[in-house]
């Protein structure tokens, strides 16, 4: 039962020090009063008596010291004395340690998930000779992004290049799986040429792959799964081949299941044969899909580029609209589905230098931390060296010492990766590429350690020389210039350190403030009854632009195939209305409001609503109440004059006053376009707001309604169903879609993505992140403060003890010592608040979202609140000290 | 021998004149000094700089336990006393310390 005590003990040395400490003062004091009495019954005066009882006592912090090495150190054994000397050390500034840690956890985070990204960069197919495994794409010169190439491309390169063999293609398809009497759901298809399967050289496990046949037009419909799909919806059934399955409601018979593990192209457990009537596909034109091969043998990628380079120089002849600005490139695979394809090597490269570049910053930043430290141990330091230690001693002493503060870091830093990047694969699953594994790859480990020791030779090493070599003594020589020469570096990074916390704060506090009130939102319309269905164009759309004029689709264009879309759900069962409007409820364009004869607006809210084209039922089908006026009909043109506006529309811009027939204009907010309103609008009537955010009125979105038609663009198809569960009409949607816009990729949401729940999970991702990186900052530069005057204390003890024994009164002391941090604090405040303020600017008031009068200040109040917590402790130390202490210490 | 703080031979040892002293009562740091100075008739003099981490050496390894107490002058101090640990620590190492001086002893008589 001891050890428990004993533990108690420690752990009260450890957490209650003060308390500790005080004891220890203590019991220190009954021995001097106790030997003095015993000196004046020898017959000394008092004041003899008191001076020789110090004297036999010996200095105090000494003994403090030593008391604690006995206390907390004695269990430590068979550990080298440096690495003993560097726990006790990081034991003594728990504080410094731990932020150190803390910080340079942050930058071993992102170093290693930079490093983890290389992995993959140069990873390939596990499939025999997966390095010779190519994408073959375009760069678009003027812009450097990648076309997706279409099955013109693919029908192009197979016939007249030979760098390339077995040229293959697949796209990604989401088709609704029914097995009779099992599962059903959606599930991601890859549609390949049968040629994919021979590019992997994988046998199947049971039946045969895809046939060339079976991208016949007309061949029977058959379906490649997956061994994990075979064994989880199937039962891992022997007899599988020849049953049949449905996907979109089309029946599929299975004739095979390829082996464990294999999932190529991509991440995929289904395969069926690509299809497509390649009549209707001209140049740059027609289905979009990703082209791969294996490099003919012998043949590097820069030769088959160069081929590829003949032939398309060829077709930008032929058709220059649509290939004069294309580039042919041939990409390792993996890169093609990471797309980053577009990148070269050297690119990939610098960033993964700059993100050890990242950590290499918060190193210096602690190195000086510890420089600081190690400075007002120069004491220490001096009698260690004078008690033989050589130099390369104390040097080792003190790279141990921050190795363990950097392993601490690393092992944090690899947490916060594997956390992170199990984040990423969770919000988004099978985005990766299926040899790619969740979690850290051992080089990455390995990595985080080498960065480790790089960090610790940053924060050890260089202090550790400059403490004990030649620097320290010529700085010694100048006598009252160490100090100035440590704190003009010291200012500058606390200013950038506080500046940069003051920066990026207001944005990261404002995103998660505004993430969570809109997740409070609640619908006024019945979102429990209602479904969202957007369909896209199949097409290529960037080809759109170039092909001239654009194609449109034998007899049917797309307005047609979202019109018949409508018709088809508005006459399921079930189905009460059906509406249609640019974006789904709380989206839309951003657009200023501008008012016609001036704005009545109070307060620093800025001027943006959401702009929205919908459908004359659009407030009929979603319920909203329209509050006066009348809803848009039949009867308002698109880009007509009418518009009908929210009621927090009224409240945010015309002051709750009468709001029938004030006009309005708008103009997007685009970063980079030149900025023109649009032509005046009359408001023709107030609808209720579709959310309820009374509880933040400030972050209501008023909203803007505009007359629409079905056009080209595609629409977000509101459906409101009555007696039935929204989620039943799911499966019907897709049969639906299948047979009126085959081809065409839709998504559908359902009533919880239109209660708001889910879509803020990246964002809820990225506001951890991005704050775990502030708060590093923030915390080192509150360690900063902290330190810097810590250190003016130790080197100005003596100063300050003769202040005070002159009379100088507490304030004094304190206006002595630390102007000069709330200097830092202050011009750290100012520079940050300047650049946020010019980054907001920069962003149309984008960054703060209008909230800048709030966050500003709570920004400012957080900076400096940690910045006065850093001061509190050197202060109290500066007040403590006794004048005749601080004399007798010289 | 004059009376002197004499870490050469305190180093080892002071641990079992601490313990062995606080095997009669418990007593406050000061008056565990005293006792061992009158004791050894004025010749060992220990300092605060051996006596208090000694101490806390001791508590650390569970031979000793500490609470504060009040003297007869009325005054808080610091209290240490034996644990059972510690007088069975104290058994032990008197017995090695006499077998060490017979050792020295009969190889200093016979060389």
């Amino acid at each position: 039962m001891e050890w428990i005590t004993r533990w108690r003990k420690r752990l009260r040395a450890l957490f209650r020090r003060e308390e500790v400490e005080r004891e220890l003062d203590e019991e220190f004091a009954f021995h001097l009063e106790m030997e003095t009495r015993k000196n004046i019954r020898a017959g000394m005066t008092p004041e003899a008596a008191r001076r020789q009882a110090v004297l036999t006592f010996g200095g105090i912090e000494r003994f403090r010291e030593e008391v604690r090495d006995a206390r907390w150190f004695a269990p430590v054994i068979g550990l080298t004395p440096d690495v003993k000397l560097a726990l006790r050390m990081l034991a003594k500034h728990p504080v410094l340690s731990l932020t150190g840690a803390f910080g340079m956890a942050v930058g071993v985070a992102i170093a290693t998930a930079f490093f983890s990204f290389m992995a993959f960069y140069y990873s390939a197919p596990p499939v025999d000779e997966g390095d010779r495994i190519v994408a073959l794409d375009y760069l678009d010169i003027r812009n450097e992004d990648c076309f997706c190439t279409t099955l013109f491309d693919l029908d192009t390169w197979r016939g007249s290049q030979q760098s390339v063999r077995q040229l293959s293609a697949f796209r990604d398809s989401d088709r609704y799986l029914h097995v009779p009497g099992g599962t059903t759901g959606i599930v991601r298809v890859a549609e390949m040429t049968a040629s994919g399967f021979d590019v992997a050289r994988v046998r199947p496990h049971l039946g045969r792959p895809l046939l060339e046949s079976d991208e016949a037009e007309g061949a029977p419909a058959v379906l490649v799964i997956g061994y994990d799909e075979w064994r989880r919806n199937f039962g891992a059934d022997r007899g599988i081949v020849g049953r049949e399955v449905r996907l979109d409601g089309t029946p599929y018979t299975i004739v095979g299941v390829m082996p464990e593990g294999f999932r190529f192209p991509h991440n995929h457990g289904y395969w069926t044969a690509l299809r497509s009537d390649r009549a209707l596909h001209g140049p740059g034109d027609g289905l979009r899909v990703m082209i791969f091969g294996r490099l003919a043998p012998g043949v590097s990628r820069a030769a088959a580029e160069a081929e590829l380079r003949i032939v398309s120089a060829r077709l930008a002849r032929e058709f220059p609209a649509a290939y004069s600005t294309l580039r042919p490139i041939v990409t390792p695979y993996v890169r093609a589905l990471l797309d980053v394809h577009q990148y070269p090597a050297w690119v990939v490269w610098t960033m993964q230098l700059f993100a050890a570049l990242i950590l290499a910053a918060v190193a210096v930043t602690v190195a000086s931390l510890v420089y600081a430290r190690t400075a007002a141990r120069q004491a220490e330091i001096a009698v260690r060296t004078a008690l033989g230690a050589s130099r390369r001693r104390i040097v080792t002493q003190l790279f141990v010492e921050a190795l363990a503060i950097s392993s601490l870091a690393a092992v944090i830093g690899l947490l916060i990766a594997n956390f992170g990047f199990r984040q990423i694969v969770a919000i988004n699953p099978g985005s990766l590429p299926y040899w790619i594994e969740p979690g850290l790859p051992a080089s990455t480990i390995a990595y985080a350690l080498g960065l480790a020791v790089l960090a610790a030779f940053i924060v050890g090493i260089i202090p550790a020389l400059a403490a004990t070599g030649r620097l320290q003594s010529t700085l010694r020589q100048m006598g009252g210039a160490t100090g100035m020469q440590l704190g003009r570096t010291w200012t500058a990074l606390i200013v950038v350190q506080v500046g940069v916390a003051v920066a990026v704060l207001p944005p990261v506090i404002g995103i998660a403030w505004l993430t969570y009130q809109e997740s409070r939102g609640e619908p006024t319309f019945p979102a429990d009854e209602m479904l969202t269905v957007r369909l896209e164009r199949a097409e290529a759309p960037a080809r759109e632009a170039l092909a001239v004029p654009p194609v449109e689709r034998a007899g049917e264009s797309f307005a047609d195939t979202q019109a018949e879309l409508i018709r088809r759900i508005a006459a399921e069962p079930g189905v009460l209305g059906v509406t249609y409007a640019s974006a789904p409820p709380r989206s839309g364009r951003r657009v200023l409001i501008e008012v016609e004869g001036g704005v009545t607006t109070t307060g620093a809210a800025r001027l943006v609503a959401l702009s929205t084209d919908v459908a004359p039922n659009y407030f009929d089908v979603f319920g909203a109440q329209m509050l006066t006026g009348r809803p848009l009909g039949p009867g308002d043109a698109p880009g007509g004059a009418a518009a009908v506006v929210s009621r927090s529309f009224v409240r945010r811009f015309l002051g709750d006053g009468a709001a029938l027939g004030r006009r309005v204009r708008t103009t997007v907010i685009a970063a980079g376009d030149s900025v023109q309103p649009g032509p005046w609008l009359e408001i023709v009537g107030v609808v209720d707001d579709l959310y309820d955010q009374s509880h933040a009125p400030e972050l209501q979105r008023p909203a803007l309604y505009l007359p629409t038609a079905l056009g080209a663009a595609p629409v977000t198809v509101a459906i409101r169903t009555r007696g039935i569960d929204p989620d039943a009409l799911v499966p019907r949607l897709w049969e639906i879609a299948k047979e009126v816009a085959p081809g065409h990729p839709m998504t559908i949401a359902g009533p919880d993505e239109l209660r708001g729940g889910d879509s803020s999970r990246t964002v809820r991702f990225a506001v951890i992140m991005v704050g775990l990186v502030t708060l590093s900052v923030l915390l080192l530069s509150a360690v900063g403060i902290s330190a810097m005057m810590s250190f003016a204390v130790t080197r100005r003890y003596r100063e300050i003890g003769i202040r005070s024994a002159l009379g100088a009164s507490r304030r004094q002391v304190l206006q002595t010592i630390f102007s000069r941090s709330a200097l830092q604090l202050a011009l750290g405040l100012t520079v940050g608040a300047i650049f946020t303020a010019l980054l907001d600017r920069l962003s149309g008031g984008e960054l703060m979202n209008g909230q800048q009068h709030v966050l500003m200040p709570v920004v400012a109040a957080l900076v400096i609140a940690a910045g006065l917590l850093a001061t509190a402790g050197p202060a109290r130390r500066a007040l403590r000290i006794h004048p005749m202490e601080a004399l007798r210490q010289e | 021998m004059s009376p002197r703080e004499s870490n050469d031979i305190l180093r080892g040892t002071l641990d079992l004149l601490i313990l062995k002293v606080l095997s009669l009562e418990p007593m406050h740091g000061w008056s565990i000094a005293q006792r061992l100075e009158q004791l050894s008739g004025d010749v060992l003099r220990i300092g605060a700089g051996s006596l208090y981490p000694a101490l806390q050496r001791l508590e650390e390894r569970g031979l000793l336990a500490s609470e504060w107490g009040v003297t007869e002058e009325n005054r808080r101090a610091k209290y240490y006393k034996l644990t059972a640990a510690g007088r069975r620590a104290l058994g032990e190492e008197s017995r090695s310390w006499y077998e060490y001086v017979r050792m020295m002893d009969i190889i200093l008589r016979t060389t």
